[in-house]
């Protein structure tokens, strides 16, 4: 079938929207621009259509992936259950590459080395990107995994997380919103990232 | 699934990706203030001072922490007469009454709020609070506040740009009414009306592209 072309530097973000993955999200946001990339979460999207197509559309317009699985666990509410969002979105990013591979590439990240095999064995055989839990491995991790000549230190990529980070408090407040993840803040991390990429 | 991507050089402008985002100019501006150290870091961080008003024997060890970690004066009143005195002699930032004060002397409490001005006013129960919670309690109320004085000039921008639009758009279609009329207009006037004219269009377009930008 028919579709848009990918735009060849956007990077659809799938990860956990919660309180304890905010400097890993932050440094995804910080990092992609370093490197001249645009980072798109589904939270930008506008409602109306089912959520499902919305993801798959933003999935098919971006050329690159990543999915962070280093949080899929059992939530903390009674009855325990299982988070299969980003699995179900990893699945349907690699049936999509599967379909259209010159238009699509993705990645799985995680915070340490096996958890991969455990909780996503079909992927064996896949070498996930690790990062550590932490803000500098996911800098140090993009680096490695997206090449481009002239590409920023990670040192100057780290210096740029901080300057974000230090101001992700007062951008929110200004925002209006608590929510780190909304669309309104995540352009306004956009926004914060890109000045600080463009000021190294 | 590679280990790495090589990425086309060059790559794409700050320009093109600032255009990308479609942030509202507005909105540009306050993010630049911000990430230039114009705007405080913290949300809620306190600027002048702190009126504590409570009969708590231990209120000046706990005017001295709280001054110490919110980094602000603090000054405690221990009945109306010296809380309302102190309101009249400046401007305070935040007015905390103790809940025990409260209770025991509404009147009191009544007039010292009234008297309170734009201070953010909070009641908290200082023989069962510790200074920590007290601190918190102070900082959620104050990006409370800002979150709302941030909304409050958002509207504020909002009703002018609309009654600024209503008024080109009149200002437009007379001007060019005015142009299109059968009477003979002498050639120095046509000029100022045909200025205005352009003027107000170019307004117009600039307000409709900041519509757009904010939607």
């Amino acid at each position: 079938m028919p579709h848009q072309p990918a735009d060849p530097n956007s990077v659809f973000l799938n990860i956990p929207y919660d309180d304890e993955f905010r400097n890993i999200y932050i440094a995804y946001v910080v990092g992609l621009y370093q490197l001249g990339l645009v980072p798109h979460l589904t939270s930008e999207i506008p409602g109306g259509k089912r959520r499902l197509d919305r993801i798959f559309d933003l999935i098919k317009s971006c050329r690159y992936s990543i999915h962070d699985l280093s949080r899929v666990e059992l939530s903390s509410n009674p009855a325990a259950t299982p988070r299969f969002n980003m699995p179900l979105e990893l699945g349907m990013t690699i049936a999509w590459a599967e379909l259209s591979p010159e238009s699509h590439t993705w990645s799985v990240w995680e915070s340490s080395p096996y958890r991969l095999q455990l909780s996503t064995s079909d992927l064996n055989g896949t070498d996930p990107n690790i990062h550590y839990g932490t803000a500098e491995g996911v800098l140090s991790e993009l680096r490695s995994f997206f090449v481009f000549k002239n590409a920023p230190t990670v040192s100057q990529m780290l210096n740029a997380f901080s300057l974000v980070e230090r101001k992700t408090n007062k951008i929110q407040a200004t925002a209006g919103t608590n929510n780190l993840y909304s669309a309104a803040v995540f352009k306004d991390l956009c926004f914060v990232s890109l000045i600080a990429a463009n000021s190294e | 699934m590679p280990r790495s991507i090589q990425l086309a050089t060059p790559r794409p402008s700050y320009e093109s990706l600032v255009k990308q985002l479609r942030l509202p100019k507005t909105r540009q501006t306050e993010l630049l203030a911000i990430m230039k150290n114009q705007v405080d870091d913290h949300p809620g961080a306190l600027r002048g001072r702190i009126l504590l008003v409570t009969k708590e024997e231990r209120a000046r060890n706990l005017a001295d922490v709280l001054g110490a970690q919110l980094g602000v004066e603090v000054e405690v009143a221990e009945g109306r007469k010296v809380a309302l005195s102190a309101l009249r002699r400046g401007d305070f930032t935040v007015v905390l009454i103790d809940e025990a004060f409260a209770d025991l002397d509404l009147p009191a409490t009544e007039a010292i709020l009234l008297d309170a001005g734009l201070a953010v006013p909070l009641q908290i129960n200082v023989a069962l609070s510790g200074a920590r919670r007290i601190v918190r309690e102070v900082r959620a109320a104050l990006l409370r506040r800002e979150q709302e004085i941030t909304m409050a000039r958002r509207a504020a921008a909002e009703a002018i740009e609309n009654e600024l639009s209503i008024t080109v758009a009149g200002l437009l279609l007379h001007s060019q009414l005015a142009l299109r009329e059968g009477e003979p207009i002498p050639d120095a006037l046509r000029k100022k009306i045909r200025a205005v004219a352009e003027l107000s269009e170019s307004i117009r377009a600039s307000l409709a592209e900041q519509k757009e930008l904010a939607s």
